[in-house]
C-alpha cells in the first residue's frame, strides 16, 4: 500500500523536445501526485503547452519518458492514454450537441448505452449544464463551453486530466468563478489535474504543487508558498511577481544575518539559510508590496534603508505602485502602497523619501 | 442572340481574315471600258449600273464554310476590283440555320457552301434575297440548262449553284475486303469482322436519306412506310457502329474507322491524304446534292455580290474552286481546265446520274421532317 | 456541304458557343466557385503576398460592387435563360423559323419516352462522375492537407494546373492517348500485356472517366478548402477521447466537412448534366446526353423551340438539385459554392 502511494500519477523523466530552431522542452523531469493539482507554470513559449501535449500524446519526444501511473507510455498512442486534454481552445465539436460531445469518448470505448446515459446525466448535473443537452456548442456562453469540456472529458475518470490554460478564453470575473469551481469539482472526483497556465494568480490559488518553466527548462518545482515567498532563481522571481531584483555577493554573515553587495555597490541585509551556502547566492528579491516607503525625515539607521525619490506612481485600484529611484545607485525599486492607507498617499512623484523593507523580507536566489 | 455568342471568335476570325484579304495592294478603281475589255474569252461582263454600284459599295461580305474555298479567289476579285473582301467562316450549316432563323435580316452579302437541303429552308423562311438575272450574264452562260430550272427554285431567283455533292461511303481497302463493294450494305449491314469499325454521318438527311437509298427508296421520300423501314435498318446497324461522326477523318487515318458514311468529294479529300482510304459510289446511286450560294436579304452590297458570282464562273476562276474543293462542278466549261487525274477522280460512271434523287423539298419539309427527326432521335438515343 | 475541312475549328467553335451558353446558363456554379477558390488559394498564400491582395481588396471596397454584378448576372444569366423560357413557349416553322404562336405542345412533347431515357442517362452519368469524383477526390484533398505541410499549394496548384489548358485540346490529347493506336495501347501491346488493341475510347465508361478527369479539380478545391478549414485541435480532442483515426475520420472530420463534400457534389454534378463535348468527343453509340438532346433539335434539326424546351427541363432538373444539395449542406454549401 505504501509503496503503491508513492508511484506518481504522471512522471516526466528528462523529457525533451526539440523544434526546428527551438528546443521547446529542454531535460525536464518531474513527478505529479496522485490526486493532486499540479500546475506547469511559465510564460508563453516556455515549452509548458508541449509538455502537455507530450504527455497526451498528440506530440512525440525526442527523448526521455513518460509514466502514467509508473507505466511507461512512450510508443502508446493518444486514444489509447489513459488522460485525457482540455484545451485552449476548448475544441468542443460543433457539429454535436452537448450530450453527443459529452457521451463522445465514452462511445468511442463502447460503453453500453444505458450506462453512457446514466454517466452523461450525471457528469452534466455536477457541472451544473442540466437543460443545454440538446444545444450546439455555438448556442453556449463562454463559461457553459467550459464546463462541457471539462465534462467531456471527466466523463471518462481519466487518470490524469490535462488542463492547457483552460480558462484563458474567459473575461476576469468568469475567470475567478471557474477558478472555484474547478477546484471544487477536483476536490469531488479527486482526480488528478495537470495544469498549465501563463496566469502565476491561477496557478497559486488552484495548485498543491507549481512548477515553473522558462525556456524549455524546469526552474523550480514548490507548493504555492515555496514558489511565491522563496522564488529561487531570478527568473522564477521575475516571473512571480518579486519584481525587485538586486544581483548581488555575500560579503559577511553572523548573528543569523548574511550581508549582501549588490552589483550598484549598495549594502543589503538577509536572513540566514542554513541550506544555503553563501557562495551560491546571486543576490536578492523583494516583493513591492513587502517594500516600505517612509517619509524623508525618517533616520536612516538600521537594516535596509535607502535614500530615493518618487519618479512614479501607477494607481492600480487597491494599491498604488510607486517607483523610486534610490540616491546611492541610480536603480529603481517599486512599491506597492496601500491605497486606502491615507497616510501613503500623501506622497507624491518627485518626493524625496525613504524606503525599507525588513531583512526576512529579503529573498535569496541562486541563479 | 447566337450572333452575341458567336462574336469573340467570329471576331477572331474576322480579324485573321482581314488580315489576310488587306495584304492585297489597293488598286486604283478600275472602269467599266477596261473591266469589259480583260474579260477572258466567252466571259459575259455584268451591265454598267451593276458594276458601278458594286465599285461604289466597295466591300463585300461573305459567309462561308471555313477553310474551304481557296484565298485565290477572293483575292483575285479584290485586286480587279479594288472591293475589300471580308469572310466569315461557319463550321455546319445548322449554325447558318439557327442564325437566320434567329434573325433573317444578318447582313451578309453571301453565303457559300450550302447544301441543297440547307439552302431551301433558308429560301423558304424567307432569309434568301432575288437574284437579278440581268446582273448575272457569266453565271447564266456556263450554267447548265437544268440546274437553272430545278424545281425547288425555278429561274435561280434565290440562289446560284456553285458545285455538286454525293452521299457515299469510303472504306479502308487494305483492312476491309467485301465483295459487296461499293453496294450501300457494306455500309448498313456490314459483316461480322466489321462490327465496331464503322460510323455513319452525324446528320439528319444523309443518314436517313441513305438508307432509303439503300433500300430502293427515293433519298428524299416521305412515306411513313418506307421512312419506318430506314428506321428499322439503322437501329439495327446501330449496335454495330463505332460513332456517329460526320468528319470521321481522325479515326480513318488511325485505323479506328475501316468504313464511314461520307460524302464522295470529302472521299478523295482524304484520299489524298491517305492512299489506303477509298470512296464508294454506291451502286444503287444516291443523292445529287447541289451545293449553292444564297444572297441574303440583308445584304448591304447586292451589286458587290452578283459581281462576285459573275466572276466565279469564269472558267479559270472556276477551275481554282474546283481543284482546291475536289466536288464535281456545275461549271459547264471548267472541265477541260481540270488536270487529268483530278477528271479521273470526279468524273462520274456512264448513266450514274440517273440513280441519283434530286433534291425533294418533302424532305426537309412537313411530314417529311417530322418523321426523319424522329427516327434521329429514336437512332441516337 | 458539310464538309470538315477543319474539325478543330468546327468543335472550338461549337465547343466556345457551349461554354458560354453554359457559363451564362445553368453553370453559375462553376463561375462563381472558381471565384470562391481564388480566394481560397488568396487565404493560403505567404502572409506578406496576402497582406498585398488584402489591402488591395479593401481599397476596392469602396466601389459599387453591386452595377457590374447586376449588369453581368443581366447579360449572361437572366436574359440568354428568359429568351430560353421564351422561345420554348413558341412554335418552330418548317424552315427553322421560329413563329410567334404560342404553344404548350413543346412542353406536351417532353413526355416522349426518349426524353425520359436520355435524361436518365444524363443522371446516372452524372451520378457516377460525381461519385468517382468524390471517391478521388475526397482522399486526395485529404492527402494534400493532411501531409503537404508547405508543398500545400503547389499541390494543390498541379490539380488545379490542367484546368488551364482548353478542356478541348485536353479532349483531344486524351483521345491520342487512348485511341487504338495511342499511347497507352501501343505501351500494353509492347510490354505484352494485351494481345489486340483495347477499345478504351467510344463507350459510357469513355464518358464517365473523361467526365471525371475534366471535374475533378472542381471536387477537390472545395473538399480541400473545408479541410483547411477545419480545426486541428478537434481531431486531437477526438483521439484524446479515445477515437482510433478511422473513427476520428468518420465521426469528425467526414462531418465537419459536409459543406465542402456537398458544394464539391454540386459543382461536379451540374456542368456534367449540361454536357455534351464529352459524350460527342469520347462516346459511342450509347452515350447520347441530356445536351446532345438539345443539340440535335437546337441546331441539327433547328428546331429552336424544341430544344429550347428540353434546355428548360434540364435547367429545372438543376436548379431543383441545387436546392435539394443546399438544403441538405445547410449554409456552408451554400457559402462554399458562392
Amino acid at each position: 500500500m505504501e509503496n503503491r502511494e508513492s508511484i506518481p500519477c504522471v512522471e516526466l523523466r528528462n523529457l525533451v523536445k526539440r523544434f526546428p530552431g527551438v528546443t521547446a522542452v529542454d531535460h525536464v523531469s518531474l513527478k505529479v501526485e496522485k490526486g493532486k493539482v499540479f500546475s506547469l507554470l511559465g510564460p508563453s513559449g516556455c515549452g509548458k503547452t508541449t509538455a502537455l501535449r507530450i504527455i497526451a500524446g498528440l506530440e512525440t519526444m525526442d527523448e526521455g519518458d513518460v509514466l502514467i501511473d509508473g507505466k511507461v507510455i512512450n510508443d502508446v498512442p493518444a486514444y489509447k492514454r489513459d488522460c485525457s486534454i482540455v484545451f485552449q481552445t476548448l475544441a468542443l465539436f460543433p457539429h454535436m450537441t452537448v450530450e453527443a460531445n459529452v457521451s463522445y469518448g465514452l462511445e468511442q470505448r463502447k460503453v453500453p448505452k444505458d450506462e453512457i446515459r446514466k454517466r452523461v446525466g450525471e457528469i452534466i448535473d455536477l457541472m451544473g449544464l442540466g437543460g443545454m443537452e440538446k444545444r450546439r456548442p455555438s448556442q453556449l456562453s463562454g463559461g457553459q463551453q467550459q464546463r462541457v469540456a471539462l465534462a467531456r472529458s471527466l466523463i471518462l475518470s481519466p487518470k490524469v486530466l490535462l488542463l492547457d490554460e483552460p480558462l484563458a478564453s474567459l473575461d476576469r470575473k468568469l475567470r475567478k468563478g471557474m477558478q472555484v469551481e474547478l477546484k471544487r469539482i477536483q476536490r469531488e472526483v479527486g482526480i488528478t489535474f495537470l495544469y498549465v497556465t501563463h496566469d502565476q494568480k491561477e496557478a497559486l490559488s488552484l495548485s498543491d504543487t507549481i512548477a515553473v518553466m522558462d525556456k524549455g527548462k524546469l526552474e523550480q518545482v514548490g507548493t504555492p508558498e515555496e514558489i511565491y515567498e522563496t522564488p529561487r532563481t531570478k527568473r522564477v522571481a521575475d516571473f512571480i511577481g518579486a519584481s525587485n531584483i538586486f544581483p548581488g555577493k555575500v560579503i559577511a554573515s553572523g548573528n543569523g544575518k548574511v550581508q549582501l553587495e549588490t552589483e550598484g555597490g549598495s549594502r543589503v541585509i538577509a536572513l540566514e539559510n542554513k541550506d544555503i551556502r553563501s557562495e551560491e547566492v546571486t543576490g536578492i528579491s523583494v516583493h513591492p508590496e513587502l517594500v516600505e516607503v517612509l517619509p524623508e525625515g525618517t533616520g536612516l539607521e538600521g537594516d535596509n534603508r535607502f535614500r530615493g525619490k518618487i519618479v512614479e506612481m501607477i494607481y492600480q485600484g487597491d494599491f498604488i505602485e510607486t517607483k523610486i529611484c534610490l540616491d546611492q545607485t541610480g536603480g529603481l525599486i517599486t512599491s506597492y502602497l496601500n491605497s486606502r492607507l491615507g497616510r501613503e498617499t500623501q506622497f507624491s512623484p518627485g518626493e524625496e523619501v525613504l524606503v525599507h523593507w525588513s531583512p526576512e523580507s529579503s529573498n535569496i536566489l541562486l541563479g | 442572340m447566337k450572333r452575341k455568342i458567336l462574336l469573340i471568335p467570329l471576331a477572331l476570325l474576322l480579324a485573321i481574315s482581314l488580315v489576310a484579304t488587306g495584304c492585297a495592294p489597293a488598286p486604283e478603281k478600275v472602269a467599266y471600258e477596261g473591266y469589259v475589255a480583260s474579260l477572258p474569252e466567252g466571259c459575259e461582263p455584268v451591265p454598267p449600273e451593276c458594276f458601278e454600284q458594286a465599285i461604289e459599295e466597295g466591300e463585300l461580305y461573305i459567309y462561308e464554310w471555313a477553310e474551304w474555298w481557296p484565298d485565290d479567289i477572293f483575292d483575285g476579285f479584290s485586286e480587279e476590283f479594288g472591293i475589300e473582301v471580308s469572310r466569315d467562316y461557319f463550321a455546319s450549316t445548322e449554325e447558318v440555320k439557327t442564325k437566320f432563323a434567329l434573325y433573317p435580316e444578318t447582313p451578309y452579302d453571301l453565303v457559300t457552301g450550302l447544301g441543297i437541303s440547307d439552302a431551301y429552308p433558308l429560301q423558304e423562311a424567307g432569309a434568301a434575297g432575288q437574284i437579278n438575272p440581268d446582273w448575272i450574264p457569266n453565271v447564266l452562260e456556263y450554267m447548265p440548262e437544268e440546274l437553272i430550272e430545278m424545281e425547288h427554285d425555278p429561274g435561280m431567283q434565290y440562289s446560284v449553284p456553285t458545285d455538286m455533292y454525293f452521299t457515299s461511303y469510303v472504306y479502308n481497302k487494305e483492312l476491309v475486303d467485301d465483295p459487296r463493294i461499293p453496294s450501300w450494305s457494306v455500309l448498313f449491314e456490314p459483316a461480322e469482322e466489321f462490327y465496331g469499325k464503322v460510323t455513319l454521318w452525324d446528320e439528319i438527311h444523309e443518314v436517313i436519306g441513305a438508307a432509303l437509298k439503300y433500300l430502293g427508296y427515293d433519298y428524299y421520300s416521305d412515306n411513313e412506310a418506307e421512312l419506318m423501314e430506314a428506321r428499322d435498318l439503322l437501329l439495327e446497324v446501330k449496335p454495330h457502329l463505332l460513332v456517329f461522326d460526320s468528319w470521321p477523318r481522325g479515326l480513318l487515318l488511325g485505323d479506328e474507322a475501316w468504313i464511314s458514311g461520307l460524302w464522295y468529294g470529302d472521299g478523295w479529300f482524304l484520299n489524298d491524304e491517305y492512299e489506303a482510304i477509298v470512296p464508294a459510289l454506291p451502286t444503287e446511286g444516291t443523292n445529287l446534292g447541289i451545293d449553292l450560294a444564297i444572297h441574303p436579304i440583308g445584304s448591304a452590297n447586292p451589286a458587290a455580290a452578283h459581281l462576285f458570282l459573275n466572276y466565279l464562273f469564269r472558267p479559270e476562276v472556276n477551275a481554282l474552286h474546283i481543284e482546291s474543293i475536289w466536288y464535281p462542278p456545275v461549271h459547264t466549261a471548267v472541265l477541260e481546265l481540270l488536270p487529268e487525274e483530278f477528271l479521273k477522280v470526279i468524273a462520274l460512271p456512264e448513266g450514274y446520274l440517273a440513280k441519283c434523287d434530286p433534291f425533294d423539298p418533302r424532305a426537309v419539309t412537313g411530314r417529311g421532317l417530322e418523321l426523319r427527326i424522329e427516327i434521329f432521335e429514336e437512332l441516337k438515343r | 456541304m458539310p464538309r470538315g475541312a477543319c474539325p478543330e475549328r468546327h468543335e472550338i467553335l461549337r465547343y466556345a458557343q457551349n461554354d458560354t451558353k453554359r457559363r451564362a446558363g445553368n453553370d453559375k456554379g462553376m463561375f462563381f466557385g472558381s471565384f470562391q477558390t481564388a480566394f481560397r488559394i488568396v487565404g493560403e498564400m505567404p502572409g506578406n503576398l496576402r497582406e498585398k491582395i488584402r489591402k488591395y481588396l479593401a481599397k476596392q471596397a469602396h466601389l459599387p460592387s453591386v452595377g457590374p454584378v447586376s449588369i453581368w448576372t443581366i447579360l449572361f444569366v437572366i436574359a440568354p435563360l428568359g429568351f430560353i423560357l421564351y422561345f420554348s413557349f413558341l412554335t418552330a416553322g418548317d424552315f427553322g423559323q421560329i413563329l410567334p404562336i404560342f404553344t404548350l405542345e413543346n412542353y406536351q412533347a417532353l413526355a416522349r419516352p426518349v426524353v425520359a431515357e436520355v435524361f436518365l442517362r444524363t443522371l446516372l452519368f452524372s451520378l457516377a462522375t460525381t461519385m468517382i469524383c468524390l471517391l478521388l477526390g475526397y482522399p486526395l484533398a485529404y492527402f494534400i492537407v493532411m501531409y503537404g505541410g508547405r508543398w500545400r499549394i503547389h499541390l494543390l496548384l498541379l490539380v488545379i494546373l490542367p484546368e488551364w489548358t482548353s478542356y478541348l485540346i485536353r479532349l483531344y490529347a486524351i483521345r491520342m492517348l487512348s485511341g487504338r493506336a495511342g499511347l497507352i495501347n501501343s505501351a500494353l501491346l509492347s510490354l505484352g500485356l494485351i494481345s489486340s488493341p483495347l477499345g478504351i475510347l467510344y463507350n459510357p465508361s469513355a464518358v464517365v472517366l473523361t467526365l471525371v478527369y475534366g471535374w475533378l479539380p472542381l471536387m477537390v478545391l472545395p473538399v480541400y478548402a473545408s479541410l483547411v478549414g477545419l480545426n486541428p485541435s478537434l481531431l486531437e480532442a477526438s483521439a484524446d477521447l479515445g477515437a482510433t483515426p478511422f473513427r476520428r475520420f468518420f465521426t469528425v472530420t467526414l462531418p465537419l466537412t459536409k459543406g465542402g463534400i456537398l458544394a464539391g457534389i454540386i459543382l461536379v454534378f451540374i456542368p456534367c448534366i449540361g454536357d455534351w463535348l464529352v459524350p460527342l468527343l469520347m462516346g459511342g453509340t450509347k452515350t447520347f446526353m441530356a445536351g446532345n438532346l438539345v443539340y440535335l433539335h437546337f441546331i441539327s434539326a433547328a428546331n429552336i423551340p424544341a430544344g429550347s424546351t428540353i434546355g428548360v427541363a434540364l435547367t429545372a432538373i438543376v436548379l431543383i438539385i441545387m436546392y435539394l444539395c443546399i438544403k441538405a449542406g445547410g449554409k456552408e454549401a451554400t457559402e462554399r459554392i458562392i
